[in-house]
């Protein structure tokens, strides 16, 4: 998004890139629907088990496990060039070219004043980008009880997708008791998603084909590479794929970055009068910590604690009438219970049909005949519940950059993840609240799923912004503390995280830095 | 008997037990390719006890419940589940997991197999200990 904005501004921009691809599946997938897929494609087990079987989970689930085989790509060459050691966080991150954006579930949320504040975001920058991101990227949602919490009150937005009877029935059910729901702080409403219901360019409207975690071939759901495919047709932009950014240096009229080309190691060096870094919020931590060779200083982390509960709703047992089924998020589930629109949690729901069977098999307690003779009767019922919390750092909560001999990099960063009692407890209220609201929606929470730290894939704070220009530290408009060209686009400034969906909120910061970068 | 006939074998059993069918070339090549993981590489033990699913196909219930209930680590049952996802993505036993729609007395029967799968997990056991 930085790069947009400042290729619109016409200066010239250069970006350097893990550039990771899917060489494996891209095109394999026909353009067909998933049932139909199911009934006629002969070497369907490719992208819904994997060429390698990767796709068929054989020991203890981690962090990226879930990603089905044409996603894989996203966290490709990872453990190799970006190594990480921890026994508290999970984290996932990606060398892709459109980065974890490739993975995105598109919910889109707008911070409130008051999150904005804490987060240490300007509220009137902010709200102006939200508009402009939005009209870039193409946004469906609806105003309804929650368009505070999402960007349903945005001036541009498509009508929200169709529910299938997963979502139909539990807003039905909503409807019947959001009286003694919104008494007790419970909101319930469509998400705003950045996909497209309506055709625009050469992205078509979505075609409820279920394949939304295996591929995109209408481009309906927005991801990054639409922006750099784009931008790669402009003159005053250059891409430049299949590097690992390693540190810059400042001198007195321009930046040296040094990278490592991925298939040789060999080591390049760029020279800019300014330098944006969006790495993600980890990836620009290591940047800059190698770029002051401060190794062994500790600096804060801020990841949503996640959990997700899987839950029946009884009404819908053994009802599979839906011939299209809709794999994201069809409904949002916020918690506010001072009303203040500060310290929200939020719930996202989702249907189950084409993660298929078989991994919800693995984990039932019974014979793999029976079981899935139970779970035939009980799919159509499955509802699932992703739980983000509200996240401040603390003193747990760090990471840092140490040496070792064994990486590429030269170096390892270690991350140490630990919530207070206070915040466990907390995190565990929320999620008794959550299944009661869900109970009062006849829908019955089965488990307590935690798949550790970082299993939610929203992360920031590394380099929190201060007023004061201090090393480690952003500025309000987003430049490196101790630095006179260098700025930082990603989350790695916010001081808080809201439980709201963080990527939309990045790709307007991002638009902001950019445009200070351009002042600056 | 050498390590491609008995993952053939192995293939056939769970085929049947499950769909009611035969397996199909393309499911047996996927199956013997897919065990080769080293999380479901079987041990003397585990060896024993497939050759015995393999004389005795009517035991395949009764250990399937035992695995399912009691040791779903046990590499036999991994082997099931991936046996199990590559049949699902078959368009030859399509008809077999497709979703379907049931009737609202459908309770009863699962109910009714819930008890089986009790009784079944406890012989299997038995079995399992004396094999």
């Amino acid at each position: 998004m930085a790069a947009q904005t400042l290729v619109e501004k016409g200066v010239q921009v250069l970006m350097l890139d893990g550039g990771v691809t899917d060489s494996e599946y891209a095109g394999t997938i026909p353009d067909k629907d998933y049932l139909t897929i199911k009934q006629q494609e002969t070497n369907q087990y490719e992208y819904f088990i994997g060429k390698n079987f990767e796709g068929i989970p054989f020991g203890h689930i981690k962090t990226g496990e879930h990603l089905t085989p044409p996603r894989k790509f996203m966290i490709d060459k990872v453990r190799h060039w970006m190594p990480l050691s921890s026994n508290s966080f999970f984290p996932l991150e990606s060398l892709a070219l459109g980065g974890l954006g490739n993975g995105w579930g598109l919910g889109c949320c707008m911070f409130s004043y008051s999150e904005l504040k804490e987060a240490g975001l300007d509220s009137v920058a902010m709200n102006s980008a939200y508009e402009t991101v939005g009209k870039r990227i193409g946004i469906s949602g609806t105003g309804d009880d929650t368009s505070k919490y999402t960007a349903g009150h945005l001036s541009e937005l498509m009508p929200s997708i169709e529910m299938d009877s997963t979502g139909k029935n539990l807003y039905q059910n909503y409807q019947r008791e959001k009286g003694k729901l919104n008494k007790n702080g419970f909101f319930m409403g469509r998400p705003s998603l950045a996909l497209l219901t309506e055709n625009r360019g050469n992205r078509k409207a979505y075609q409820y084909k279920d394949l939304d975690f295996y591929c995109n071939q209408d481009k309906s759901a927005y991801r990054p590479t639409f922006t750099i495919d784009d931008l790669k047709l402009k003159s005053n932009f250059t891409y430049i794929g299949g590097l690992v950014v390693l540190k810059f240096e400042e001198g007195a009229n321009s930046i040296r970055v040094e990278c490592k080309r991925q298939d040789n190691y060999e080591t390049v060096v760029f020279e800019c009068r300014k330098l944006v870094i969006a790495a993600s919020c980890l990836s620009s931590a290591r940047i800059v910590l190698r770029s002051f060779d401060a190794y062994n200083v500790q600096l804060p982390i801020i990841s949503n604690p996640y959990s997700y509960l899987p839950a029946l709703q009884p009404y819908l047992l053994g009802k599979d009438t839906d011939q299209r089924k809709v794999g994201f998020a069809q409904l949002s589930l916020f918690y506010d219970p001072d009303f203040t629109n500060t310290n929200v949690a939020m719930s996202s729901i989702y249907s189950y049909r084409s993660m298929m069977a078989f991994h919800i098999l693995k984990e039932t307690p019974m014979s793999t005949k029976h079981g899935f003779e139970f779970l035939q009767y009980m799919m159509p019922a499955f509802t699932i519940a992703g739980l983000f919390h509200p996240e401040h750092g603390g003193p747990g909560k760090y990471l840092e950059l140490q040496k070792t001999a064994g990486s590429i990099t030269g170096d390892v960063l270690h991350v140490n993840y630990k919530l207070t009692d206070a915040e466990n407890q907390k995190v565990a209220f929320n999620e008794r609240k959550f299944t009661q609201a869900l109970r009062q929606l006849s829908c019955f929470v089965l488990k307590k799923m935690n798949p550790g730290h970082g299993s939610g894939i929203h992360y920031a704070g590394t380099l929190p912004f201060s007023n004061k220009n201090e090393k480690f530290k952003l500025l309000p408009n987003g430049k490196l503390g101790e630095t006179k060209n260098v700025y930082v686009a990603d989350g790695s400034g916010f001081t808080y995280l809201p439980a709201k969906g963080l990527t939309f909120s990045l790709m307007a910061n991002a638009h902001n830095v950019a445009l200070n970068a351009l002042q600056g | 008997m050498d390590e491609i006939s008995l993952s053939r074998q192995e293939m056939g059993i769970y085929c049947k037990y499950l769909t009611g069918l035969d397996a199909d070339e393309q499911c047996l090549l996927l199956f013997y390719r897919a065990i080769q993981h080293e999380e479901t590489v079987l041990n003397d033990a585990e060896i024993k006890k497939l050759q015995f699913i393999i004389r005795n196909p009517g035991s395949m219930g009764l250990i399937d419940s035992a695995l399912g209930m009691f040791n779903p680590e046990h590499a036999l049952r991994k082997r099931m589940v991936i046996a199990f996802a590559i049949l699902e993505t078959s368009p030859v036993y399509y008809e077999f997991f497709k979703p379907k729609t049931f009737s609202r007395g459908h309770i009863f029967t699962l109910f009714a197999k819930g008890i089986q799968e009790a009784f079944q997990a406890i012989a299997g056991s038995i079995i399992l200990i004396l094999i």
